[in-house]
């Protein structure tokens, strides 16, 4: 006690002191709230030694009850509910804190159980008061802040893609914004997403919605309820494909370049939206071998199209939602200023289709049977992966026994269409198999079958009892990814050498770890033979004379 | 040469222009061509940066000690980097124990499609213009068989394979009885222990000997100093494989030697992108490998078989 009177002495006498000597008179008084009553009484205050009402007394923690929403418990004052002693003579509290004691341990849905969720709010897994007042607030549950400025507190990317964009998403302007589409803790959807789409974009667009640009935005339940054609981003529930969902400035909150007239000449920049999925050798190839279906076999019709200046672009011929016709081609094109419309009628056929009597006189084109190889729909790798994620994978095999000793190589999955595996899903085990022999109908039209096709039907090859699954001469069932076993019934020499890698491409590396391939990912099941190639340039030849 | 002829000219403007035998006393011809070659040398030195002469004075790669290997690749990684733009790394992994590399063809698959042969400029960083190709498809037709006399390597037709042609890529034979190894008056390309005829870019002096001596024509000269856009450039080298060549130097396959030396030992790029399957590539000694599969199941021959090179690169048809 001597010590500190001489110390404060000291601290008073030197220059400036006295401001110091406040200051730290005031810090320690934050710092032992209850140091003043012993200074004034003389003797320590008797410490609580149980949380009752004492707690919340005026002079104390009562400001704690004084809020528009309290916690159960400190509306009860159950504090040691939360709280327990360190010690118990100096009035020192710790929060429980250790596994299960927490706010878990009451509030026991906030997390899921394991595998139960795609997508944990990572605040939501061990640091609850990043947005919840324990004690009470004056925002709902509790909240530190209302939303959405309390989720943009720390989401800043989106804080300042609002303040930044000319277009904010209308659902993001009423109050209680963001959790109009998203959870708080946990969801069975990536990004804490609330419903799947489109249905989450549809609970406010099945009406026609005005935009703050006094713009009405189409009814979008009722046209893909209407048109059955869709999209691929909406048959796999991706509207944010296209759109941004919360901010942008793209008209129509697109996330990239779309012209917004009818007409537009073809420019890989007008149209960054089409080619963020597709790639644009889709359009820019114009030869047979573009990764498109479009095409007569001699040319890319789909370069045929743009390539002019009148602007017959994507939206000319394809309807960006949804239509009536396949490959979602739209019904009309707008003609002229005076709201004139002129109809598309286009007949899909197995290897190709019809277009009439709208732009042009009636015009066919076939592209054959299409070499296994070249898509029908080019996507870029991040779409594609989009569609793989939605087919269920087949595990990687293990097979080929080789040298004697068993080993196992991981072989790719087939390389089914998108959306057709599994085939029971439209295969109903209990509808009677129709064993006739005819042109397939949809969805098998670009099945041609060239493989021995004077003896062999699909039925030799596929289980009519379970569809799911191949079968072998005798019967066996086996699975997709096994195809190999059912392939080397027949090519027994082809087989052998598969297996020791002889036959087929095998990549990795020579002395370790070998990729194969499944006979199917190079040869079309259905069409086995090898299909012609273009070859890449030939050398220059060495100009002599020079 | 360069530093002569602006010499000849000072030489000149004093005398007045005029002809033979005007020399001024003082200056004989003899001396000036000394004056002008010691001064050559000090430019040289004097103009040379420490890593410019450090390569001048480099020894054979052979004879290089590990120290020194290691130098030696820093001042390339280092210089390279700095070039393209981007961080390069030149490794010079040594050949595998046990390992003798051979690579197999399937004559009966090609389609003569040429990805392999981009596949490898890519990988190897050759010249694009002027345009070095190490890989070249000849096509033949199927009524005369292997005819080289008759083959065509400027084939372009809109598809392949061709009814009537087959086709049969050729790149280095990798021979064990190399014929450009003999040639070389500089020993600058030698065979390494796992198979592979290597070329120190360093030591090459260019007097395409070795290209003359190679009945394959497997071996490319480069009249220029390669040209490959740096965006283009495989950044991961090796000594003796793809890192950038100079001007004047001879450059052939190495079996990707880059990528086959390490650990487990990656294929070589034209094994990984050929669409058919067509080649194949292993180790000759270990009975289990794709190649030795093929030796001892498929029929096989090598090219040019009566000049004894011993190629270990076989052609064989599958079915």
């Amino acid at each position: 006690m001597v010590c500190a009177i001489s110390l404060c002495k000291g601290l008073w006498k030197y220059r400036g002191g006295p401001q110091l000597f406040w200051m730290l008179v005031i810090l320690a008084s934050l710092a032992f709230p209850h140091a003043a009553d012993a200074v004034v009484s003389g003797t320590p205050a008797p410490r609580p030694t149980a949380a009752t009402e004492q707690c919340a007394n005026e002079s104390c923690h009562a400001k704690l009850l004084n809020r528009k929403v309290t916690h159960e418990s400190v509306a009860q004052l159950k504090c040691l509910d939360c709280h327990e002693y360190a010690s118990i003579g100096e009035h020192l509290f710790k929060r429980l804190n250790a596994p299960g004691q927490g706010c878990i341990s009451c509030h026991k849905k906030v997390l899921p159980k394991p595998d139960e969720a795609l997508s944990i709010h990572a605040a939501a897994k061990d640091n609850c008061v990043a947005c919840h007042d324990p004690h009470g607030s004056n925002a709902r549950y509790e909240l530190k802040q209302t939303v959405p400025d309390l989720c943009l507190s720390c989401h800043k990317n989106i804080k300042d893609s609002l303040a930044s964009s000319s277009l904010v998403h209308g659902a993001m302007k009423p109050d209680g914004s963001c959790s109009g589409c998203h959870v708080a803790h946990f969801s069975k959807l990536s990004k804490l997403q609330k419903e799947p789409q489109p249905q989450q974009c549809l609970n406010c667009h099945d009406r026609p919605v005005q935009t703050a640009g006094g713009r009405t935005l189409t009814n979008m339940a009722e046209l893909l309820k209407d048109n059955p054609e869709h999209h691929g981003p909406i048959r796999l529930g991706a509207c944010t494909a296209c759109h941004q969902p919360h901010a942008g400035n793209q008209p129509l909150l697109l996330s990239a370049a779309y012209p917004p007239e009818f007409y537009a000449p073809f420019e890989m920049d007008r149209y960054r939206l089409c080619f963020t999925c597709h790639t644009p050798d889709l359009v820019l190839q114009p030869g047979p071998t573009a990764p498109t279906g479009f095409t007569d076999g001699k040319k890319n019709l789909h370069w045929l199209h743009v390539d002019q200046t009148k602007g017959r672009t994507c939206r000319a011929c394809h309807e960006v939602h949804a239509s009536r016709q396949a490959f979602h081609i739209r019904d009309s094109v707008p003609f002229g200023d005076g709201g004139w419309s002129i109809a598309i009628k286009f007949t899909q056929t197995p290897t190709g289709g019809t277009c009439a009597a709208a732009c042009h006189v009636e015009r066919s084109y076939d592209h054959g049977v299409r070499p296994h190889s070249i898509p029908f729909v080019a996507l870029l790798p991040k779409a594609q992966a989009l569609v793989t994620a939605q087919q269920p994978m087949l595990s990687p095999t293990t097979a080929p026994v080789e040298g004697g000793k068993a080993v196992s190589y991981a072989v790719p999955s087939p390389p089914f269409t998108p959306g057709v595996f599994p085939c029971t899903g439209c295969h109903d085990p209990s509808v009677a198999v129709n064993t006739q022999r005819r042109v397939l109908q949809k969805p098998h039209v670009d099945i041609q079958l060239h493989h021995d096709e004077e003896h062999r039907w699909c039925l030799d090859c596929h289980n009519a009892q379970n569809r799911d699954v191949l079968r072998s001469a005798s019967g066996e069932p086996i699975p997709f990814s096994e195809s190999y076993r059912l392939c080397g019934q027949c090519h027994g020499l082809q087989f052998r050498d598969w297996k020791v890698g002889v036959h087929g491409k095998r990549t990795g590396e020579w002395d370790g770890r070998k990729e194969y391939l499944l006979c199917v990912n190079c040869h079309n099941p259905h069409s086995p033979k090898f299909k012609a190639l273009t070859p890449l340039p030939p050398p220059i030849r060495p100009n002599v004379e020079k | 040469m360069s530093h002569e002829r602006p010499s000849a000219d000072v030489v000149k403007a004093p005398c007045g222009g005029g002809g033979r035998g005007n020399e001024p006393a003082g200056l004989s011809r003899r001396d000036m061509l000394k004056y002008t070659a010691a001064c050559a040398v000090s430019a040289f030195l004097a103009g040379c940066s420490g890593p410019e002469r450090e390569a001048f004075f480099q020894k054979r790669f052979k004879e290089l000690s590990p120290d020194e290997v290691k130098r030696v690749l820093a001042r390339l990684e280092k210089q390279h980097s700095e070039e393209i733009g981007k961080p390069v790394t030149v490794g010079a992994a040594p050949a595998l124990e046990g390992v003798l590399y051979g690579y197999g063809l399937d004559l009966s698959r090609c389609v003569g499609c040429r990805r392999c042969v981009y596949a490898c400029v890519g990988e190897n960083n050759q010249s694009r213009d002027p345009q070095i190709h190490w890989i070249k498809v000849l096509s033949m037709q199927k009524e005369d068989g292997v005819d080289i006399m008759k083959s065509d390597a400027y084939y372009n037709p809109e598809q392949v394979p061709e009814e009537d042609k087959f086709y049969m890529p050729v790149a280095c034979q990798q021979c064990r009885n190399p014929p450009c190894v003999k040639a070389c008056p500089v020993k600058a390309t030698w065979q390494e222990p796992d198979g592979i005829v290597v070329i120190d870019y360093n030591w090459c002096v260019g007097c395409r000997c070795c290209m003359a001596a190679c009945p394959y024509g497997a071996r490319h000269f480069n009249w220029t100093t390669p040209n490959v856009p740096k965006d283009q450039i495989n950044p991961h080298m090796h000594y003796l494989g793809n890192r950038p060549r100079q001007r004047g130097v001879v450059e052939k396959c190495t079996f990707c030697i880059q990528r086959v030396r390490e650990k487990n030992g990656r294929y070589p790029a034209c094994v990984e992108i050929c669409p058919v399957g067509a080649r194949k590539f292993g180790n000759l000694l270990d009975k289990n490998s794709e190649i030795s599969h093929i030796l001892r199941d498929k029929r096989v021959f090598i090219l040019k078989e009566e000049l004894s090179t011993e190629p270990k690169f076989f052609y064989f048809y599958a079915t």
